[in-house]
Parts: structure tokens; sequence; C-alpha cells
């Protein structure tokens, strides 16, 4: 386990060579809207992030934003252009990838495919020296112990005496070494640092193939496995050796959309059984939401919001994060915010005005925001369909089972709309609807610049925030 | 890992693996440079070079040179000889007579071949060992297939006792002493030993074509004939010309045939002396000076026909 | 063949019967005809080989007389013969050749598989220049720098050393552009870079995670440069001169310059056989292989 911190971390990738420059540039311009500079493309800008001893962190964005580069910055194989990253208090910028402990999950497994499943996951074991905790050593000489008492009975049974006493005194040497180990125990020390031993290799893949339900493959290659099983060998290989960080690279993504709903319940098991850090990179928000302590929005190399899943679903900090997280994506209006004796209301461009509550009043307040066009957000989990407010006409009614998922056409966009359906499902195609919302249900975002939410109000992360963007903006000047 | 907290915390500094590159090269570049490099360079600075090793029977054999004398070299190997003839020139035609006598019934054979084994219609049995055969003598020994048509065609060779107790041939015929049979024979022996790998060289190239291809041509009616004209070749055109250049650059490099089967002298009249064995004979008789301006150009010779054969093809894309 | 006739039958019903039989009797024709063709060129193959084979059992007398076809007794005679004449040291030579042979399969293969991976896998300045270069040099005959090869053996007095015809292995474009190929298409980065976090070095990681996923590669390539090795005349023509250096096309060569007709004819046929028949014999063992190997590395190219 250990205490991750990034700081200030960025990635830019240099051009390779100065012909290219030119080209390099406007493909890149034109591909993402990453940052250009004079030495390079910037994929990842100023990060900051201090990871906690145990938590499980998930970054979160479209492809090219920045993720899996700061993943792999902090695996080690991608060199941190600027800025620190400390790994236990440890300074790990120009530290190997296999003397930081961490391991690594890969989105294509990359598992060796000369190697059996048990080859693959000793393999980790083989080249390092590991901690073994005392604890861990006395369940291995324990369970030895027990295994040498059986061949001794066998042994007498077949009348080899003189290997049967040979054969006991090896379990006085194990139950001595057990005393040794619980003498450590007792004086508070927890692991030590060794090569392991053949026998104990063994066990520790058996321990943890048990744990991931793989036992049954160790001889196997991985070719003979199915995406699902590979999946598991891949994160077998990854823990077997107690990393303090594990990183995971879109584990999920290669895998059928039932077995990744599978592997994620999985993986929140797994992360029950072990206690190490979790660092986990995926573009499907569900999997941010579910799995992660806390997520990390990003897009075009800035990290966009960090906070816990709730946190960022319930007060997404700009337009960006809003419609990134969540299925189906927001609904967005056009409207304008007004305010009259320090009490919000917002208009849709179609009319329907709705106040907002006293809680968000005093967070715009708070903010000190003026009357302005805005643009209104609402999940579509709030739409009502209760005969009230905008008019207008379903294009497209999806049924999901328990609910359809209505594309309802207003003004000159779609919005989506849930209905649940009870007991009775309706296609409701070509039907004119009303739909209004809540003034709590409303987010409501600035027009201007990164499409802020205006009554984003977080202590801890609104200062830290405002600070990065002056930083940005000087460096682009 | 516990062990490494305790290590003294270093500056920053990157994690480039960059420099295993240049290390796993190493090796590679050592040994190109010191028998590849090196070695070519001093061919190129001997070929402007007067040297030779003087069996001079009175002052004792002794090493000539070297010493420069600019591109007389080249000018002696472009200076028609007492009978007329430009050697270095002649030798160009014989090897590539010979080439052309073996690649032109091979082309024909292997595409032949290639066409009928990925044949739907044909459904050939037996392709492993039709592919084993053919394509055994190119693992052969180049010389001890030299040899073998050295004995075979003997003029007391088991060829000739054949046709003669078959009644063909009154007496013995000297294969071996005919300018036609001669360069037949090579090429005969390059065309065996080359066929089975042009053969499945242009096969897999026709597999590599889709299949959909064929079917849309059967759909659309084209029978056999249509189908290799209009589909096949015209598909299997860069490997072709890949396979065609492929032979024309071992063509100019043919050596070990010839070489055993006329015993190095290129008999009759050398007539098919090729420039490899040009080359080596005048290692054998350690006239640097000249030996060197034979390999550069043979180098050139080898340059010039492959840009030729190269442009055709980029010329044939545009159109 | 019967999906044809099905085929065949399907598409002309409506037609009539007597077409679908012309049909399948020209396609019968057809097939007669090619396999006459493939079973001639079997011949040109096959005829060669069994003339020596025969010969090689026959006394230098019967070898004077008529020419039978009939293989006769005297196979032990002559290779007794072959292997013990006094100009020639026929086991001398096959092992000098097997050594060089050998030794220049493990060095090439090796060192062109770890060239194809140092390009492969690492983003180093000038990458793309080396790699062009290599193709380049690719192109140029070898020929042209044996004069200068040999001289350099002079210089450092390795005439007559069997490593200068293994050493230069290390660098061989053609092998080395083949074990690329077939890293580009097997070897992802990934695997690579798992092998980094577990711990490995670079090189571990190329000796044990990357050149066993070569094996094919590797076998192919091998087979190749031994057989290349194997069979080269050229260079050790020129640098060979002492009877225990020499390998078995110098022997060769040696034999066919004196004049044939003094030698032991039988003794010839035989040493002929001696020099074809390990390769031939290693060649049915892995036709598979290499056959898949020549159709592989070929496309690409």
């Amino acid at each position: 386990m250990a205490e991750v911190i990034l700081k200030d971390v960025v990635k830019i990738y240099p051009y390779s060579e100065k012909k290219e420059k030119r080209k390099a540039k406007d493909v890149a311009a034109k591909k993402t809207n990453l940052q250009i500079t004079e030495k390079g493309v910037v994929a990842v800008q100023n990060f900051n992030l201090t990871i906690k001893d145990g938590e499980f962190v998930v970054l979160v964005g479209p492809s090219g934003c920045g993720k899996s580069t700061t993943l792999r910055m902090v695996a080690g194989l991608e060199d941190i252009s600027e800025g620190e990253l400390y790994i236990n208090g440890m300074l790990c910028n120009s530290i190997e990838p296999k003397e930081r402990d961490i391991a690594m999950v890969f989105q294509s497994y990359a598992l060796y495919p000369h190697m059996t499943v048990y080859k693959n996951m000793e393999y980790p074991l083989t080249i390092l020296k590991q901690k073994i905790p005392y604890r861990f050593e006395i369940e291995f000489l324990t369970e030895r112990n027990a295994a040498i008492a059986t061949k001794i009975e066998e042994l007498k049974a077949a009348g080899k005496a003189a290997k049967a006493t040979k054969l006991e005194e090896s379990i006085k040497a194990n139950n001595a070494r057990i005393e040794e180990c619980k003498a450590k125990i007792a004086t508070g020390e927890i692991d030590y640092v060794a090569k392991m031993s053949r026998a104990m290799r063994k066990y520790k893949v058996q321990k943890v193939a048990e744990m991931l339900n793989i036992t049954e493959y160790l001889d196997r290659k991985p070719k003979a496995l199915s995406g699902g099983q590979r999946q598991r060998v891949a994160i077998g290989r990854a823990i077997v050796r107690n990393p303090n960080v594990l990183l995971m690279d879109e584990p999920l993504s290669n895998l059928d959309a039932k077995l990744r709903n599978e592997m994620r319940a999985e993986i929140i098991k797994l992360r029950k059984k072990i206690s190490t850090t979790f660092i986990y990179v995926t573009h499907d928000q569900i999997e941010a939401m579910t799995l992660g302590d806390r997520i990390v929005v990003m897009k075009d190399g800035f990290i966009q919001q960090i906070g816990t899943p709730q946190d960022v679903y319930d007060h997404p900090r700009n337009k960006f994060v809003s419609g990134f997280i969540g299925t189906p994506k927001m609904n967005y209006f056009d409207g304008h915010l007004s305010v009259k004796d320090g009490k919000y209301s917002v208009t849709t461009a179609n009319g329907f005005t709705v106040a907002l509550p006293e809680e968000k009043n005093e967070r715009l307040r708070a903010n000190q925001i003026g009357e302005q066009d805005v643009t209104i957000g609402v999940r579509p989990g709030h739409i009502k369909l209760n005969g009230k407010g905008i008019e207008g006409q379903v294009t497209v009614s999806e049924l999901m089972g328990d609910s359809t998922h209505l594309h309802i056409s207003v003004g000159d966009h779609d919005i989506i709309a849930i209905a649940h359906n009870e007991g009775v499902c309706q296609d409701y195609s070509g039907k004119v609807l009303k739909i209004s919302f809540e003034g709590q249900c409303v987010h409501v975002f600035s027009k201007e610049g990164q499409e802020k939410n205006l009554e984003y109000f977080n202590e801890n992360y609104h200062k830290r925030h405002e600070e990065a963007e002056a930083k940005e903006q000087k460096t682009t000047k | 890992m516990v062990h490494v907290a305790t290590a003294q915390q270093p500056k920053k500094k990157k994690i480039s693996y960059a420099k295993w590159g240049y290390i796993f090269l190493i090796p590679f570049f050592v040994v190109y440079l010191i028998f590849t490099l090196y070695p070519q360079l001093l061919t190129i600075g001997y070929s402007f070079t007067e040297t030779y090793y003087d069996l001079d029977p009175i002052a004792g054999s002794h090493w000539e040179g070297p010493r420069f004398i600019g591109i007389e070299n080249y000018i002696t190997l472009f200076t028609p000889d007492a009978n007329g003839e430009i050697r270095i020139l002649k030798y160009l035609g014989n090897t590539m007579i010979m080439w052309v006598i073996c690649a032109l019934p091979q082309f024909i054979v292997s595409l032949l071949l290639a066409v009928i084994f990925t044949s739907n219609r044909l459904k050939i049995k037996g392709q492993p060992f039709f592919k084993t055969v053919f394509y055994m003598p190119n693992v052969i020994m180049a010389s001890a297939f030299g040899l073998l048509f050295f004995e075979l065609f003997g003029s007391v060779g088991p060829i000739n006792k054949m046709l003669i107790s078959m009644g063909w041939l009154k007496e013995s015929y000297d294969f071996l002493g005919h300018e036609v049979s001669v360069r037949t024979l090579i090429g005969l022996l390059n065309y065996i030993m080359w066929f089975g790998n042009t053969t499945l060289v242009l096969m897999a190239g026709i597999q590599g074509i889709d299949d959909s291809v064929f079917e849309s041509a059967r759909i659309d009616g084209a029978g056999a004939f249509r189908t290799f004209f209009t589909i096949t070749m015209p598909l299997l055109k860069p490997i072709f010309l890949y396979v065609f250049i492929t032979s024309m650059i071992g063509g100019l490099q043919m050596f070990d045939v010839p070489q055993i089967l006329t015993n190095g002298q290129g008999t009759p009249n050398k007539t098919s002396f090729t420039l490899v064995m040009y080359l080596n004979q005048m290692l054998g008789v350690k006239n640097y000076g000249i030996s060197g301006a034979i390999s550069v150009t043979l180098f050139f010779f080898t340059a010039i026909l492959s840009i030729f054969v190269f442009k055709g093809i980029t010329k044939d894309n545009k159109n | 063949m019967e999906n044809t006739n099905n085929v065949a039958a399907v598409k002309s019903k409506p037609q009539g019967n007597s077409k679908n039989t012309a049909a399948h009797i020209r396609l019968i024709i057809e097939k007669i005809l090619v396999y006459v063709f493939l079973m001639l060129n079997v011949f040109i193959c096959l005829f060669f080989f069994y003339i020596l084979i025969v010969n090689s059992t026959m006394s230098k007398d019967e070898l004077q007389g008529v020419f039978t076809g009939i293989p006769s007794t005297h196979f032990f005679d002559n290779l007794k013969s072959a292997l013990n004449t006094a100009d020639v040291d026929l086991p001398q030579a096959t092992w000098n050749s097997f050594l060089v042979a050998a030794l220049s399969a493990i060095v090439t293969t090796y060192f062109s598989a770890l060239s194809a991976y140092a390009i492969h896998t690492y983003r180093f300045k000038g990458r793309k220049f080396i790699a062009g270069f290599i193709l380049a040099i690719m192109m140029i005959p070898s020929q042209v720098s044996s004069l200068g090869f040999l001289k350099l053996c002079n210089q450092m007095g390795a005439t007559n050393q069997l490593w200068v015809l293994i050493i230069p292995g290390v660098a061989a474009p053609a092998v080395y552009f083949y074990m690329l190929q077939y890293l580009q298409a097997t070897l992802p980065l990934d695997l690579v870079e798992a092998s980094r976090i577990d711990g490995s070095s670079e090189f571990r990681t190329f000796n044990r995670i990357v050149l066993p996923i070569m094996k094919p590669a590797l076998a192919v390539q091998g087979i190749f440069s031994f057989v290349g090795s194997w069979n080269n005349l050229y260079m050790p023509a020129l640098l060979l001169t002492d009877d225990d250096k020499k390998t078995l096309p110098v022997i060769l060569a040696n034999l066919s310059s004196k004049a044939h007709s003094q030698a032991d004819a039988g003794q010839v046929w035989m040493t002929i056989l001696i020099a074809i028949v390990p390769i031939v014999v290693v060649f049915l063992i892995l036709s598979k292989q290499i056959i898949k190997g020549v159709t592989s590395g070929s496309v690409k190219g």
C-alpha cells in the first residue's frame, strides 16, 4: 500500500524530427484539441493529484485525453516531462518501473504467449526480490509441514524409515522458522525482502489462482483461454507480487458487454480482498462510477474535475463533465438566468421558466453570478412528462425493458427523456408530449470559455483549479 | 519496494529506454563496419590502383603496387582485346543469356504451376508432395549439382550411354564442348534449382489475392484464361516483379554451377564464363587492381538493371 | 471434386444432362493433362538423384560399362574409399561444413533478431534512418566486397580460419528484414512493457520473452542460413587453402578440377552423395516449415 502524489506533472511529446514539425502540428491540432507548444504536443497538463493509501482512483475521459499517458507515467513506462511523482514518499521520476513496486494490467492483457498460466504468474516472482510478510511465511510453512507429514506417513507405511526421519527434521526446521517469524511479528515487523524459493512461489501463485478461480487453467497457455480467463490471469500476474500500487489500463474494454459487467463485479470483490492502491483508467463512465472511490475526469490533457462519483454526478464542474458522466447524456437547453432579490430563476428559449431552490441560490450568490445567457442542463431521468411545459414530438422510442428512452424533438434539437414502464409498454413514436423539469434538477452552465457550472462551489477544489488555470494561462502566453 | 526506499533518492533524471536501441544494434554495426563496409571501401580503393602478384621467374615472385593509376583499370576492362571483344561485356552477355535460358521457362512453368495449385476447380491432390519435390533442388549444394551434371553429361557419362543404347546417338556427344549445350545445361540446372522456389512465391501471391475477386469474376462469366490474364496477372504484378528482380540479381551473380561444370574455364572458348567467374579468376591470380574494378562494375551493372526495372514498375503503376 | 460436380449439376440442370457430362469429361481431361505436367516436373527433379544414387552403388568398372539404371552392390566399397582416400579428407570437410553452417545459423538468427528487436521496440533518434540504411545495404551483392574481405582476412592473418565465415553473419540485412516483419506481426509492445513492470531487464526481456515468441521465425531463418552456409562455395574457395580447413563445396570444386578420368568414378559419385544427403534429410524433415518460410518471407518483399 502506498500513497501516490502527482505534483504539477506535465507530459510533452517532443517532435521527433524538425521537418515533420509543422506537419505533426497540423495533424495533431486537427485530431485533438491538445495544446501545442514549441517543445511539442502537450498530452498532460499540470496534473495534480494525491491518491491516498488504499484508495481506488479512476481516471476517465474520452480517447486522447491523457489518462493512459498519466498512468504510464506512474508506471514508469513514459518519462515525466515536468513535475514530480511520489510513490510512498519517494520521488520516482527517474526510478525504473521494477523498482517502483507497482504492477499493471494491460488492455491487451499482455500475457506471455509461450508460457503457461502458471509460468506467466510466476514470472515476476522469479526476477525480483519480493517483500514477504511473516504472516504469509507462517501460513506457507504450516501448509508445507502438513504436506510433509502425510508424506512421512506414506513412507512409514512403505517401510522407508530412514527417509521419514529426514523429513521429520525438515518439519522441525520449519517449526523453528515459524517461531522466528512469530517473534518478528511480536516486535512489530511485518515483512522482509528476499527472493522467494520455488516452493514458496508455487504456494503464492496457487493462492492467487484460487482467489481468481483460475486454478484449473494453470497448465494452459494463454491461447487456450477465453477473454475473461485471460483477464483474470493478467490480474493474477499483477497481484501476485503484492504491489504497492496496482495500475489498470482499460482492463475490461476488450471484453464483451456481459463479461465486462461480471469482471467489474470481480474487481470490486478483489478490491475488498487485497489492500492496495488502485489507479484505474477507462473511457467508460459506468466503470468509473461503479469502481472508483474518487474519479478524475480528464479532457485534452487537463483535469476537468476530481471527486467522488456522487459528487461528480451531482455537481459537474462544467458542461463537458456533465455530458460525459451519466447515461443517457444530459440534455441541454439554451436559456437565460435572471436574478431578482437574490433569487435566481432560469428561462429556456422556449419560454419555460423555473425558479431555483434556495441551496442553489446560495451557491450562485456566493459565486457572485449576475444575469446572463446560460446553457441549462437537465438529466434525462429528471425530465418530467406530466403534460406541462415545453411541447415536443417523439421521434424515436427505444424500449429498454423497465423503461423507455424517448428522443423528443424540441425546437431545433433532440432531447432524451426516460419514461418508466409500469406494467405496460407503450410505443411513444410520433406522439406529441409536454416536458418540464424542476428547479433542483437544473444545472446552469456559463456560455463562455470552459462552460463552467455557475453554481459550482467546492471549497477543496475551487481554489486549486483557479490557481492551475491562472498558471496555465501564463504558460500559454 | 522496501529496499529501494533506503537507497538515495536520485536527482531528477529521465527514464529512457531509447539507449537500448543503440546498444542492441552495436553488434550489427560493428560487424557491418569491419566485415562489409571496410572491405567494400577497400575494393573500391584497389580498383584505382595497380596491384598484383608478379610471378617473375627471374626476380622471384613478389607483390607489385599498390600504385595509384586512376581509372586505368576501368579503361583496360572496357578496351577490346586482341580478338576485338570487350571481355567484361562478353561475360555480362554470357551471364544474361544463361539467365534468360533458365528464367524464361522458369517463369512460365512457375506461373502455370502456381495457378494449377491454387485452382479451386482442379483441386490438385498431393500438393505437399509436389511442393516438397519441386523445392528440394533449391537446398542442394549448387557445386554438388554442378559436379553431378559434369559426371552425367561427360563423354562417358550415363546420359551419353543411355542415348547410345537407345539408338538416338551413334557415338557419344561432347555436351561440355559445345556452346549451345553447355549454356543449355547451365540454364537447365538453374531452372531445376529455382522453379520450385518461384512457384511457391507466386502461389503465395495468388493466395494473397482476395478470393472474392475470383468468385466475382466467375459470376461475371470469366473463364479460366480470361481470369488469368485480366485478374490474376494484373494483381500478381508486384510480386511477379519482385521475383523478376531477385532472379535477375541472382542471375548476375551466377557462379557455382558454371564454375564447377566447366572447371572454372567457361568452356568452350569462354562462352559460358560469367562475371563472377571472371572476378574469381582475377582474385585467384591475385590481380587486385582489376578485381576491384570488376567488383565495382558488377555493382553498377546490378544497380543499373535494378533501377531500370524499378523505374518500369513505378511507370506502370502511374498508368 | 464432389463439390464442383454438385455445383455444375445444379447450374446446368435446366440445360439437360448432355452438357453436364461434357463439362465433366472436359474437367477430367484437364486434370489428366495437369497431372502429366506435374509428373514431368517431378521426373526432372528426381531423375538426376536417381542416377546419383544408382551410380554411387557401382564399382569403377561397372561405371565404364553400359548404363543399366539398376543399382549394384558396391555402395559400401565406394563409401569406404570415399572416406579413406588420401587426397581429400572427407570426414574433416563434412565436420568443417557442419561447424560453419551450424554456428552461422545460430549467430545469424540471434543477432538479426536482436537488431530487428532494437528497431522494432525502441524509439531512438535516427531510428528511421538506420532502418532505411539497413534496407539499402541489403541490395548490394556480397561479391562486391569479396576482394576487400579477402584482403581484410589477410591483414588479420585469418585466412584458413573458419570463424571469418561465421562472424559476418551478425550483420545479415536480409535475415534482419525477415525478423523485423515477423516482430511487427507478432510482438505487441505491451508485452515488452509488461515484462519491464514485472521487473525484467531489457536484455532478459529479449532472451526470455521475445526469443521464445520468435521461435518459428528463428527456425525458418536458421534453416535457410544453415543451408546457405553449407552450400556456399565462393568465399570458402578463396579463403580456405589448408586441406584440413576446407569445406565440402571446396572439396567438390577441387574434385571437378582434377581430371575426372583419373579419379575413381564411383568414389566421386559417393562424394557428391555425401555432400547432398545431410541437407536433403534435413529438408525432408522440415519441409513443411521451410515451404511456409519461403512463402511468408517473400510475399511482403
